[in-house]
């Protein structure tokens, strides 16, 4: 899966903010790469800046006062962080990068009907029955087969789990190559949690969809990721093939990770006949 | 041994009446019988809307039930005098998942806690400052340094053991604890857990800890009941529940818990996909 | 490994970071306009206050020739009587702020008071309540005031009361509505479970934290109540004794073609003073709750 070139590749990302007079260095020095068809997972706690490195990436941050923004995020033979704010919109509107975020309700339009807020989405297909099509094809693809019904609802008529899985149909219309999903489960019940994960892996392997995925859960991370970034205090200490970093961690602070996670008892399958009905 | 705190035939319902007909029945907790012995943990597990919260609520008396009864000492809430509910709100304390909004965000460190340890004349005016020192040390801060600080200087992790410092105050028998680690960090979900393992043994605490948090509740409770839309679906010792779980909903719980270890991950799913297959046919 | 803050980006969540005075100060004038609507309201008040030192005249001399224009002896002018219209500008400047701050303090009180009740203590009691104050919000300020007035005559306190009597619903809904949302709060229960008084949840607890809102709403009030009493006195209502603004556009209504300066002037004050309430709302409104405010600076993304 690491052959040829990455789709993605950052190379020394820095963001620093400037917070009620001081100088936060929220992404310090981060070079990361997602090859085609890979799952990368950027694992931190809160206050490493890996949100902040996401929206950096898919330049989406928030008016604060930025110090610094230097480094290239190389996609397509661009770099998205020089690119003209047209570039950017057109990328995300046709086979780029695509964003999903941690709290479905604020990122859904209250008032408007799912198939609206879709539609929005798939602009650029030809006539309102290409859009219907492929608006129902792609809630099933996100796992919700009762598309027509659901095109009709408005958000709030829907439960998280499936706001979360109409989000993420949004950001497959425009068909990227590359989804960025922060916190994606966090907000959400421990089965819709794990149905999500599973649909975002099936379009992992399925579509060969590549993945970004930020999360300080290093459940989802074992669930779903090839490849892992540990962030802290805006750098990254450790990169590595998911197996290897949980069966040898190089870096202390990984270490200390996995070792609160043991002590949560994350890392036991609970009973026995865990994961499957039959005993 | 009598419990410490028992709940009958607790219903709580929402909503109201409507103008005509039956009561606006949505009942957030419905029906629902539990004690809670010394020193004994017990854990709620559900997930939202299985009212597990609301019944914390009704537990810790802050909201009346709209029908049964729950008691301290086998002796009836509803029967208090104002003494009584003294005594009780000393012995049952309180911890909430937010810690960020469980302290007053215009209100000192230091200020928080001599609040209740005036109000329930725990120490004398000359020994005020003393005993809040001990408070925080005994939840691992330095009064030094915390002392005079507010919620938003401290940290996720520093302001939920002064919630913790706050109900060990009043040297409770028993800790209602709704979430308590969910908004932390990972490592420090890892300190505040010792932190209240350390606490419950060393005092010989009654906990109630509600959990979506199936490893958590492994972890460190002796029994667990299953909540789902308010009603209790399984209930027993930690080790048959969540070992030999009796339930569906139980089971899918189970099923549906992330595990940190790729390896089990890929296992889990491989006999996931084996399950569901058709008969092979490579 | 110890837990340390460390927040990248502040917590949107962190309006209530209290602070000694002068940070509070400090913060104010960081607003668009916090700052001058405090700087215009502290130099009318100051005007007010001194306004014998300042004024060339007695608000009673009626010595000079009457309906001149603005000239180096009279910037303002003079009016019907003879009078300095800068000199009475600052004397009635007085009644008209007076009534504005007090009416506002009464109205904070009453509607306050009714508001915290409603919104702890809730039940049967708290619709009473709500609904009594509902009807006094329903009728029109202007009706209520003049109601008042013609029973029980305009003099100065009775204005001031009418006033309060037409603002304290908005001051009460608002107090109920705060009082609502922060008894929700775990802090609040924890206070409760805790064993707490009732009264030191109400005031040490729940009202502190309200304070932002109850101060904005309560500049807000006072600006009304400049305006309606501004109303009354042009409507020729206010006591007569008492020179003030809306009084002194009623005198000039008739000179409008041939003074304007008597109803300009006192016209430009009311707007100021009225600016300078809101401008100072608008301030605390954005100090606590940025996007809230009207002028701030929007969060994009």
């Amino acid at each position: 899966m690491t052959t040829g070139l990455p789709l993605l590749s950052a190379r020394d990302v820095k963001v620093h903010l400037r917070v009620h007079g001081r100088v936060v260095k929220a992404v310090d020095g981060v070079d990361l790469d997602v090859y085609p068809g890979q799952c990368v997972g950027v694992v931190g706690e809160s206050g490493s800046g890996k949100s902040t490195l996401g929206r950096a990436m898919t330049r989406l941050l928030p008016n604060v006062e930025i110090a610094e923004l230097s480094g290239s995020v190389r996609f397509g033979g661009e770099d998205v962080l020089a690119m003209a704010p047209e570039r950017i919109r057109a990328l995300r509107r046709h086979r780029g990068l695509s964003m999903v975020f941690q709290d479905p309700l604020s990122y859904l339009n209250p008032t408007l009907r799912i198939e609206r807020q879709l539609g929005e989405a798939l602009r650029h297909l030809a006539d309102r029955r290409a859009v219907r099509e492929k608006s129902e094809e792609l809630l099933r693809q996100v796992g919700l087969d009762d598309a027509a019904r659901i095109l009709r609802l408005y958000p709030h008529q829907l439960s998280g789990g499936m706001r979360q899985r109409v989000l993420i149909a949004m950001a497959l219309a425009p068909d990227p190559q590359i989804l960025v999903a922060d916190e994606p489960t966090t907000a959400l019940d421990a089965t819709v949690q794990y149905q999500v994960i599973q649909t975002l892996r099936r379009l992992n392997r399925e579509r060969g969809l590549a993945m970004l995925i930020i999360t300080h859960d290093l459940g989802m991370v074992a669930e779903l990721c090839d490849q892992v970034y540990v962030m802290n205090g805006g750098k990254i200490v450790e990169a590595a093939d998911v197996f290897a970093l949980f069966d040898a961690p190089q870096n202390a602070y990984t270490a200390s990770l996995l070792a609160a996670a043991r002590r949560l008892h994350q890392t036991k399958a609970l009973g026995s006949g865990t994961g499957s009905a039959a005993p | 041994m009598t419990a410490i705190l028992s709940a009958r035939s607790i219903v709580k319902s929402f909503g109201g009446r409507r103008w005509f007909g039956a009561a606006n029945d949505k009942r957030a907790v419905d029906g629902v019988d539990l004690d809670v012995n010394e020193g004994e943990t017990l854990a709620i597990v559900g997930e939202s809307g299985s009212g597990k919260s609301t019944l914390a609520r009704i537990l810790l008396g802050l909201i009346k039930p709209t029908s049964g009864e729950v008691a301290y000492q086998g002796r009836p809430v509803d029967a208090f005098a104002s003494a009584d509910w003294m005594t009780f709100r000393k012995a049952v304390q309180p911890i909430f998942q937010d810690p960020a909004s469980s302290l007053n965000p215009r209100m000192r460190v230091d200020t928080t806690l001599a609040n209740v340890l005036r109000r329930h004349k725990l120490a004398p005016r000359d020994r005020l400052e003393a005993e809040i020192t001990d408070l925080l040390a005994s939840v691992g801060l330095d009064a030094a340094e915390f002392h005079d600080r507010y919620p938003h200087q401290l940290s996720g992790g520093q302001q939920q053991r002064i919630a913790i410092a706050r109900a060990m105050a009043m040297r409770p028998r028993l800790i209602i604890a709704d979430e308590p680690l969910s908004s932390l960090d990972m490592s420090v979900q890892a300190q505040i857990l010792d932190l209240l393992v350390s606490l419950k043994s060393s005092r010989n605490l009654g906990l109630v800890l509600i959990s979506h948090d199936l490893n958590v509740v492994d972890a460190i409770s002796d029994r667990v009941m299953v909540m789902y839309q308010g009603r209790i679906v399984e209930a027993g010792p930690t080790r048959q529940v969540l070992g030999k779980p009796a339930s569906d909903y139980t089971r899918s719980l189970l099923a549906a818990k992330l595990v940190a270890d790729p390896h089990i991950a890929r296992t889990r799913r491989l006999a996931m996909d084996a399950a569901l297959a058709p008969a092979p046919i490579s | 490994m110890s837990a340390e803050p460390s927040a990248v980006l502040p917590a949107p969540s962190n309006r209530f970071r209290t602070a000694a005075p002068f940070d509070l100060l400090r913060r104010l004038f960081r607003t668009r306009f916090g700052g001058i609507g405090l700087v215009i309201l502290v130099a009318i008040s100051l005007l007010s206050i001194f306004a014998p030192w300042f004024a060339s005249s007695g608000p009673a001399d009626i010595g000079s020739p009457s309906l001149q224009p603005p000239s180096w002896q009279h910037p303002f002018g003079t009016d019907s009587l003879g009078r300095d219209v800068r000199s009475v500008l600052l004397f009635a400047g007085r009644s008209s702020l007076t009534i504005g701050f007090c009416a506002a303090a009464m109205a904070f009180l009453i509607g306050g008071t009714v508001g915290a009740l409603a919104g702890y203590f809730r039940g049967a009691f708290a619709a009473v309540l709500l609904r009594i104050t509902d009807l006094f919000h329903t009728l029109p300020a202007i009706i209520i005031v003049l109601f008042t007035v013609s029973l029980m005559g305009a003099s100065f306190w009775l204005q001031v009361a009418a006033v309060a009597l037409a603002i304290w619903p908005i001051e009460a809904r608002i107090v109920y509505g705060q009082f609502i949302t922060l008894s929700e709060r775990e802090f609040v229960l924890a206070a409760r479970a805790t064993g707490l008084s009732t009264f030191h949840i109400i005031f040490k607890e729940i009202l502190p934290n309200a304070l932002p809102t109850v101060i904005v709403q309560v500049a807000l009030d006072a600006s009304t109540a400049i305006l309606i009493e501004a109303g009354l006195g042009f409507l020729g209502l206010s006591d007569p004794a008492v020179p003030s603004w809306g009084e002194m556009l009623n005198r000039g209504q008739e000179f409008l073609e041939l003074a304007w300066w008597m109803s300009v002037f006192p016209g430009m004050a009311i707007c100021v003073a009225v600016l300078g309430f809101n401008m100072f709302a608008d301030g605390v409104t954005e100090m606590f709750n940025p996007r809230a405010s009207a002028t701030a600076p929007k969060l994009e993304g």
